[in-house]
């Protein structure tokens, strides 16, 4: 990351230290729920703010399918980055790239899609996978989820500012569209991909709607999903839920810290458009 | 190595709006070096697209030596070029920058390291093939955008403005590299420059172009001598032929006279009355005592270049530049008497094409 512009006298000082003035009260407006959630997770009930347990952590694990739920969430939210990667990258390269007629209009027939509140979706799409015989299974869940909208979005624009000689220049070397696709385009989009990845995941991993509606057993049921249910089907228990939602929310963090600076710069170059 | 002939070619992007290119016929000779040159927007990078095959031509045939490519595949016509921005691939280093067409040709890796070996060391590239392009100077990353076209070994190289980004000395340097590496090599190079100076000094032969069409293709010393018409006139040289706009009348027995301005010039002129378009020089012009010459003007401007001098004259509304030896001892408002070398002037009709 950059470093405050402190090098520059006392002017510069005193902007940085302004910024981080401004900067400070919003970082705790976010972070305090999330300490929150920590704290009472490590609460006993009733009261809990006299003796922190880390029994509650154990307590949920033991109470819930706990593994299950986190390996269904894996295998649910990995599934769905690959596949709207894939689909978002290609589909981008054609409405970015390709001339075919109605390009345009079909393009904007996908936006007027993204206009669409999700939940009118839900209904439908399990229509869809009950007739397939999908419903409380890896594929209803996923198939679903595998083209974004939004994602096309945002990898179209960013292929839109690759300059078009660099795919002129492999042409005429003698490349196809794949090889410009795979071997050009993938590897200068790389930032763009990486955010698209990391919000992606964000997204499914924080699903909560629809696979509430296409799984039935817990077997399949991803976290979040897990979680909501431990107050239907166990005695209602605040601390346990913080718990399962903190250990929830580990695998989210450890994916901003270890891709931040690639999703930053890919959010900075979508955005210079 | 082959020859390049266009046949009519047009390019039109918009259907209602001026077309890029318009009927272009041309032929480059095998082995040439062929100067593409106009002001911006003339229609040259247009010109070396239809013929490197990235667009279609809306009408007209591009052949590369006997072979008609016009509906060719660009991979499929052996020509490479060296883009406008180089367009060098920012995510590879140089070695693999130089290397990508033949990989993408499936070239056996020896093969390949040889080639871009010898190709690295024809244009110094030696020490800097593990770098990015990013981390490469403006004339280094000329030099690999010509190695990659270099590598390849193709009939043709299409260069379009290679030298334009980068400062005048260094563009000097390169242009004198480039001029030896044709030399060595003899292959048929198409050249895109707006730059008249770069033009006069690289090619065999120069195309003028403007607004997409043909004004005149001949070598340096025909642009220069006999400008086909007063774009031409204008466009070559530095600073352009003054063009003096007046009307011819006959003097009866020999000849006839031109009159613009404050100006009566005598001329060879046959039959030609009316209006027309005089064009001379600078360094065809010279000053005399005010009472003397053609005419008096006044000295608008003294821009001494050191071996010689440009002055730039008002004579009763034409503006008119001469170029003098030395520094001559001349202030702005000084009045003068303009003389100009008979046999050196051009004579164009109304519409600018040249008389005789
Ligand atoms: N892809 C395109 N779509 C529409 N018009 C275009 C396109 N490319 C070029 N033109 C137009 O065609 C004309 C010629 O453009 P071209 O790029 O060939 O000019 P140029 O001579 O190379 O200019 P410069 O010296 O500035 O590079 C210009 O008027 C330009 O606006
Ligand atoms: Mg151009």
């Amino acid at each position: 990351m950059r470093k405050p512009d402190g090098s520059r006298g006392s002017r510069g000082s005193w902007g940085a230290w302004l910024t981080y003035a401004l900067a400070l009260p919003l970082a705790i407006l976010m972070i305090a729920p999330f300490l929150y959630m920590v704290v009472s997770a490590l609460m006993s009930e009733p009261d809990s703010l006299r003796h922190p347990v880390p029994d509650n952590f154990t307590g949920a694990l033991v109470a819930l399918p706990f593994g299950r739920f986190l390996l269904n969430s894996l295998i649910f939210s990995l599934a769905v980055v690959a596949g709207q990667v894939l689909t978002s990258a290609t589909a981008a390269y054609a409405f970015a790239r390709l001339r075919f007629p109605g390009r345009d209009r079909l393009f904007l027939a996908y936006l007027c899609a993204l206009m669409a509140p999700a939940i009118v979706l839900v209904i439908p799409r399990f229509l869809l996978i009950d007739a397939f015989g999908w419903v409380d299974s890896y594929q209803g869940l996923i198939s679903t989820e595998l083209v974004s909208v939004s994602g096309i979005f945002l990898l179209r624009q960013f292929f839109r500012t690759i300059p078009r000689d660099l795919e002129d220049a492999a042409r005429l070397e003698g490349a196809g569209e794949w090889t410009i696709f795979w071997r050009v385009i993938v590897p200068l989009a790389r930032p763009a991909l990486a955010t698209l990845a990391v919000l992606a995941f964000a997204d499914q991993w924080r699903s909560f709607m629809w696979p509430l509606v296409a799984t039935r057993s817990s077997g399949m049921q991803p976290l979040e999903v897990g979680i909501a249910n431990l107050e239907g089907v166990y005695h209602v228990s605040w601390s346990y839920q913080m718990a399962a939602a903190v250990a929830a929310v580990i695998p989210l963090m450890v994916l901003y810290f270890v891709a931040h600076r690639y999703f930053i710069r890919g959010i900075e170059q979508t955005a210079r458009v | 190595m082959a020859s390049v002939t266009l046949r009519r070619l047009a390019k039109r992007y918009d259907p209602h709006g001026r077309p890029a290119l318009e009927e272009l016929s041309l032929a480059v000779n095998d082995g040439e070096f062929f100067v593409l040159l106009g002001p911006s927007g003339c229609g040259k990078t247009t010109a070396l697209r239809c013929i490197a095959g990235l667009d279609e031509p809306s009408a007209g045939e591009v052949l590369i030596g006997e072979r008609d490519v016009t509906r060719l595949d660009p991979a499929a016509r052996d020509v490479a070029m060296v883009f406008q921005t180089h367009a060098l691939y920012p995510h590879l280093t140089v070695r693999r920058n130089i290397a990508f067409g033949l990989e993408v040709r499936r070239v056996p890796a020896a093969e390949i390291a040889r080639r871009v070996q010898q190709a690295a060391d024809r244009l110094g590239l030696g020490t800097l093939l593990d770098r990015r392009p990013g981390e490469l100077s403006g004339g280094e990353r000329q030099r690999v955008a010509l190695g990659r076209a270099l590598v390849r070994e193709p009939q043709v190289f299409l260069l379009d403005e290679p030298l334009s980004h980068l400062e005048p000395t260094l563009r000097a340097e390169l242009r004198a590299e480039l001029l030896e590496l044709h030399r060595a090599l003899h292959t048929t190079v198409v050249y895109v420059t707006h730059d008249q100076i770069e033009a006069m000094t690289m090619g065999q032969r120069i195309a003028v172009l403007e607004r997409g069409r043909l004004r005149q293709v001949g070598t340096p010393a025909e642009l220069y001598g006999r400008p086909a018409d007063v774009f031409v006139a204008r466009f070559i040289g530095s600073p352009g032929m003054n063009i003096l706009r007046g009307r011819g009348r006959g003097t009866g027995d020999d000849g006839g006279v031109v009159d613009c301005g404050a100006f009566s010039i005598p001329v060879s002129l046959e039959r030609y009355e009316g209006e027309i378009y005089l064009g001379v020089r600078p360094e065809h012009v010279s000053l005399v005592a005010p009472d003397q010459g053609i005419g008096a003007a006044d000295v608008r401007g003294v821009e001494p270049l050191g071996p010689d001098t440009l002055v730039r004259l008002d004579g009763g509304g034409e503006p008119l530049v001469a170029r003098l030896h030395g520094i001559p001892d001349l202030r702005p408002g000084d009045r003068v008497g303009v003389k100009l070398d008979r046999r050196q002037l051009h004579l164009f009709d109304a519409a600018g094409a040249r008389l005789g």
